[in-house]
C-alpha cells in the first residue's frame, strides 16, 4: 500500500500521511482482481497512477476556476497549488475539494473530486537477475552452510527500494529453504511424515548470512510506471544458485547433480561413498 | 504545469508495520463475532480408500452439535462442483470436484464430514463419534510409479492416473538434436513438494442477514473480489449481496489463492443455521489441507555445441498433482514453459507435461508457481553442460544470453519478453563477489582436509509478472467539510 501512497502523493502534492489506502473489503473497494504473480505494483500501481492523474487533471481545472487563471498556468507543488509567476495566488487541495463537494465547479464539470480507473496492461513483464551463493560443506557431517549470498535483481523501475529489498530477503529465504531444508515427505503407504513444524525443516534466521544486494534498472514499456514485479524473484533465483553451489563443492568427487533438499545425509553419503 | 516527483523511488517505511509488529493486527481467528459457532472437518486418515458407509447418527446427538454434513448431504444442498481453472490440455481427465469426498478418499486430510458445534471441543468430540467404514486401497504417492503399468487407480473411470497432458513445441527440435555439431547433455531435476507455511493458516467466517439477504464473509485470502464472485455463484446469491473481507492474512505466498469446500460450507452453514460460523485450520490440518507447492520432476535433454551454445531443449515434465484439483492445481506446471528457456536464446524447445494424480494433498500456487521449476531445470542443465564440456559456467551463460537489442523477444514457446539486459547484472554480481578471488581460494582450500569444502553457485533467472486482466482503484477526496 505504501507505494500506492507514494504515487498519489507525487500526483497531488500532498503528504503521505494525508493519503489512506482502503483495501481488503469488497464493500469499500467494489471491484478488483487480487494479489498474485507479483502484480500489485505494476498493475495496481499503474491503475492508481491513472486514477490519481484523472483527479490531478480535475484539481487543475478547479484551481484555474478558483484562482481565475488559465489551467496551463496552474502549478501543483508539495502542499500548495498556485499560479505560475503569481506566488501570492494559491490554494490547497483541501480547499479545492471543499469547493468541489459544495458544487462550485467550472462549467461542464461535475461536483466532487474523485476518479475511477480500470487499468489493463499491454502484456506481462519479465524481471530478471543474477544470483550467487557461496556454501561451505563440513567434511565430517555433510552439513551445508550458506556463507555468502549475493543478488543483482532487475525489477524495472523501483517504486520503494526498502520494500523491494524486503521482498527479495523473504523470497531468497524461502528459496534457500527449499534448496537446503524443506521437503514434504510421504511414506510408501501415503502417510505424511512431515506433518508438524517439528518434522518439517523451515529455515531460521541463523541459517542465513547478511544478503549482499544490488540492482540494475531496465524499465518495462508495458505499463506507465515501468515497474516489473519483485515478489517471487528471490525464490526463483536462489534455489538453483544454492544447488549449483553445493554441486560445485562436490564436483571434484565426480558429482554433477544432487537432488533438493541437499541435506547433511545426502551430502554425507556423497562424501563417504 | 509541473509536478515534481519526489516520493517515488524513496525507501518509505510501510505504513501497516507498526500495527502488525506491535501485535495489533487482527487475523481471522481474532475476529470477535457474537454467538459464533465452530465448523470443523473429519478428514481422511487414509491415502486412498473406498468409503463404504458413514454413520453420523451418534455424532448428530452429541452435546452442542448443530449440524453434521456428509458428502451426500452437501451434494443434496449444493449439487455443484468446486471451481478449478486450467488451460486447454490434450488429454484432460478432469476430476469430479464434489464439495466433500463421497465414495472414495484420495489423500490423507481430504475433508469428508463437516460438523458445526457451539464450541470447537464439542465439534471435535462429535467427529470422534462418527462411524466411517473405510476400505483401505493401495496408495500411489510417487507420480512416476503412478503412471506405470498396474498402478492402483485413483479414478478408475479414467483407466489411468494421467490427469492431463500438454505439449508445446517451437523451432525444429528434431533437426536440432540430429545436427552433427551437437552433443546431448541430460539431467533429471526434481522440485520436491514444499509447504507454504503462512503465519496464520487458512480460515473463514460468515454471517448472514436474513432480512437483507446479505452474506458477510471473512476469508484469509489474497483475492477477496474473485472470491466473492465464486462464493456468490456457488451459493446462488446475487453478487452484490456478498461482501468479502480479507483481514490480516499472515502470509499467503500464493496458497491463499484458493476456494475450497471449507469456504463454501462456512457460507452455506451460516445461512442455514442463522448463526455466525467460523472455520480455521489447525497447523497439522494446514499441512495436510492447504495446497503444497512445487512437486515437479523434469527430464531435460540439451543439444549443445562444443562452445556451449544450447541449440535445443527437450523437456518431459511430470507434475505431482495430488488426489484432486484445488482451484489452481492444474494451472501451475503449465506456467513452466511460459518462461522457457529463461534468459537464453535457445530457439528449439519441446515441452511435454504430464499431470499425474497421486494419493497426496493437491498442489497449488506457491511463490513463483511454475517459474521456479523452469528456472531450476534451465540453470541446472546449464551447469551440467559446463561441467561436461569443461567450460566455465559463467561463459556458458554469457554465450547464450539474449542480447538487449533483441527485445521484445519472442521465445519458441510463444512468449514475448518485454525488456532485458543481462550482462550488466552478471558483471555487477561478479564484481561484488570478487569472483576470481573466490575461485582461487576455493581451489586452494580443497586439498586441505582441515577446511570445509567450498562451493560457488551462479544462477540467472527470468520470470513473468504483472498478469492481467486489470485493476480498478478509485482515487477520491473523502473530505466534504467546507
Amino acid at each position: 500500500m505504501t507505494p500506492f501512497r507514494q504515487i498519489v502523493a507525487d500526483q497531488l502534492g500532498i503528504p503521505l500521511d494525508d493519503i489512506r489506502v482502503l483495501f481488503n473489503d469488497t464493500a469499500r473497494v467494489p471491484t478488483g482482481i487480487g494479489t498474485f504473480g507479483s502484480r500489485s505494483a505494476a498493475i495496481g500501481g499503474s491503475a492508481v497512477l491513472g486514477a490519481s492523474e484523472r483527479v490531478r487533471d480535475k484539481v487543475i481545472r478547479l484551481a484555474a476556476d478558483a484562482l481565475e487563471a488559465s489551467p496551463e498556468d496552474v502549478e501543483i507543488e508539495p502542499g500548495r497549488i498556485s499560479v505560475r509567476g503569481v506566488p501570492d495566488r494559491s490554494t490547497t487541495l483541501s480547499a479545492l475539494a471543499a469547493r468541489a463537494y459544495n458544487g462550485q465547479v467550472p462549467h461542464g464539470d461535475e461536483p466532487g473530486l474523485e476518479a475511477n480507473r480500470f487499468f489493463k496492461p499491454e502484456g506481462e513483464t519479465f524481471p530478471f537477475g543474477m544470483h550467487l551463493a557461496v556454501v561451505e560443506i563440513d567434511r565430517e557431517t555433510g552439513k551445508v552452510r550458506l556463507v555468502r549470498y549475493l543478488a543483482v535483481d532487475d525489477c524495472g523501475r523501483v517504486l520503494n527500494p526498502m520494500m523491494v529489498d524486503g521482498q527479495r530477503h523473504g523470497g531468497i529465504a524461502q528459496g534457500v529453504g527449499q534448496a537446503l531444508f524443506e521437503e514434504v515427505h510421504y511414506d510408501e503407504t501415503g502417510q505424511p511424515t512431515t506433518s508438524t513444524l517439528g518434522d518439517y525443516a523451515l529455515p531460521r534466521a541463523a541459517d542465513f548470512p547478511e544478503f549482499e544486494l544490488d540492482r540494475t534498472v531496465t524499465p518495462t514499456p508495458r505499463n506507465p510506471l515501468g515497474a516489473k514485479g519483485i515478489g517471487e524473484a528471490g525464490t526463483i533465483g536462489s534455489t538453483p544458485a544454492i544447488v549449483n553451489a553445493v554441486v560445485d563443492a562436490l564436483s571434484h568427487l565426480g558429482i554433477s547433480h544432487l537432488d533438493m533438499p541437499t541435506t547433511p545425509e545426502k551430502v554425507w553419503r556423497v562424501l563417504n561413498r | 504545469m509541473v509536478v515534481t516527483p519526489n516520493m517515488l523511488g524513496l525507501p518509505i517505511k510501510r505504513g501497516e508495520d507498526p500495527r502488525l509488529v506491535s501485535g495489533s493486527g487482527a487475523y481471522l481467528e481474532d475476529l470477535a463475532l457474537a454467538g459464533v459457532v465452530h465448523l470443523v472437518f473429519a478428514r481422511s486418515p487414509h491415502a486412498h480408500a473406498r468409503v463404504n458407509s458413514i454413520d453420523a447418527s451418534a455424532a448428530r446427538e452429541m452435546p452442542g452439535v448443530l449440524a453434521v454434513l456428509t458428502g451426500a448431504d452437501s451434494d443434496a444442498l449444493l449439487p455443484v462442483d468446486l471451481p478449478s481453472e486450467w488451460p486447454p490440455f490434450e488429454v484432460d481427465n478432469r476430476p469430479p470436484n464434489k464439495i466433500l469426498a463421497r465414495d472414495k478418499v484420495r489423500f490423507v486430510g481430504e475433508p469428508i464430514v463437516a460438523v458445526v458445534a457451539t464450541s470447537r471441543a464439542e465439534a471435535w468430540d462429535a467427529i470422534d463419534a462418527l462411524e466411517i467404514d473405510y476400505e483401505a486401497l493401495p496408495a500411489v504417492p510417487d507420480p512416476e510409479a503412478a503412471l506405470g503399468p498396474g498402478a492402483p487407480l485413483l479414478y478408475e473411470e479414467f483407466g489411468t492416473n494421467l490427469a492431463h497432458r500438454l505439449v508445446k513445441s517451437g523451432g525444429n527440435v528434431e533437426e536440432a538434436f540430429n545436427r552433427s555439431d551437437v552433443q546431448v547433455v541430460k539431467g533429471r531435476f526434481e522440485n520436491p513438494r514444499v509447504l507454504p507455511v503462512p503465519m496464520e493458516t487458512r480460515g473463514a467466517a460468515a454471517t448472514f442477514d436474513h432480512g437483507t439477504g446479505e452474506l458477510t464473509f471473512w476469508a484469509s485470502t489474497q483475492f477477496p473480489h474473485s472470491f466473492r464472485t465464486m462464493l456468490a455463484g456457488i451459493l446462488g446469491l446475487p453478487e452484490p449481496n456478498v461482501r468479502v473481507i480479507a483481514p490480516d492474512v499472515g502470509g499467503g505466498f500464493g496458497a491463499k489463492i484458493d476456494f475450497t469446500a471449507e469456504d463454501v460450507l462456512t457460507g452455506l452453514l451460516a445461512m442455514r443455521l442463522r448463526r455466525p460460523v467460523r472455520w480455521v485450520e489447525e497447523r497439522r490440518e494446514n499441512f495436510l489441507n492447504m495446497v503444497h507447492g512445487r512437486g515437479q520432476i523434469d527430464y531435460v535433454e540439451a543439444a549443445v555445441k562444443s562452445d556451449g551454445e544450447i541449440v535445443a531443449l527437450r523437456i518431459r515434465a511430470i507434475a505431482d498433482l495430488g488426489g484432486r484439483y484445488n482451484l489452481n492445481t492444474p494451472g501451475i506446471a503449465p506456467l513452466t514453459p511460459v518462461v522457457l528457456p529463461g534468459p537464453y536464446r535457445t530457439a528449439n524447445i519441446e515441452f511435454t507435461l504430464e499431470g499425474v494424480y497421486t494419493s497426496k494433498t493437491p498442489v497449488g500456487a506457491y511463490r513463483g508457481a511454475g517459474r521456479p521449476e523452469a528456472t531450476y531445470l534451465v540453470e541446472r542443465i546449464v551447469d551440467v553442460v559446463a561441467d561436461e564440456l569443461k567450460l566455465d559456467p559463467i561463459e556458458v551463460r554469457r554465450k547464450n544470453f539474449i542480447r538487449p537489442e533483441e527485445f521484445p523477444y519472442k521465445t519458441p514457446m510463444g512468449t514475448s519478453y518485454d525488456t532485458g539486459d543481462y550482462v550488466p547484472a552478471l558483471d555487477r554480481l561478479l564484481a561484488m563477489a570478487g569472483y576470481d578471488e573466490l575461485r582461487r581460494k576455493q581451489v586452494a582450500s580443497r586439498g586441505d582436509p582441515g577446511k570445509p569444502l567450498t562451493g560457488i553457485g551462479i544462477s540467472g533467472y527470468l520470470e513473468i509478472c504483472a498478469f492481467g486482466p486489470w485493476e480498478s482503484p478509485r482515487c477520491a477526496s473523502r473530505n466534504q467539510a467546507k
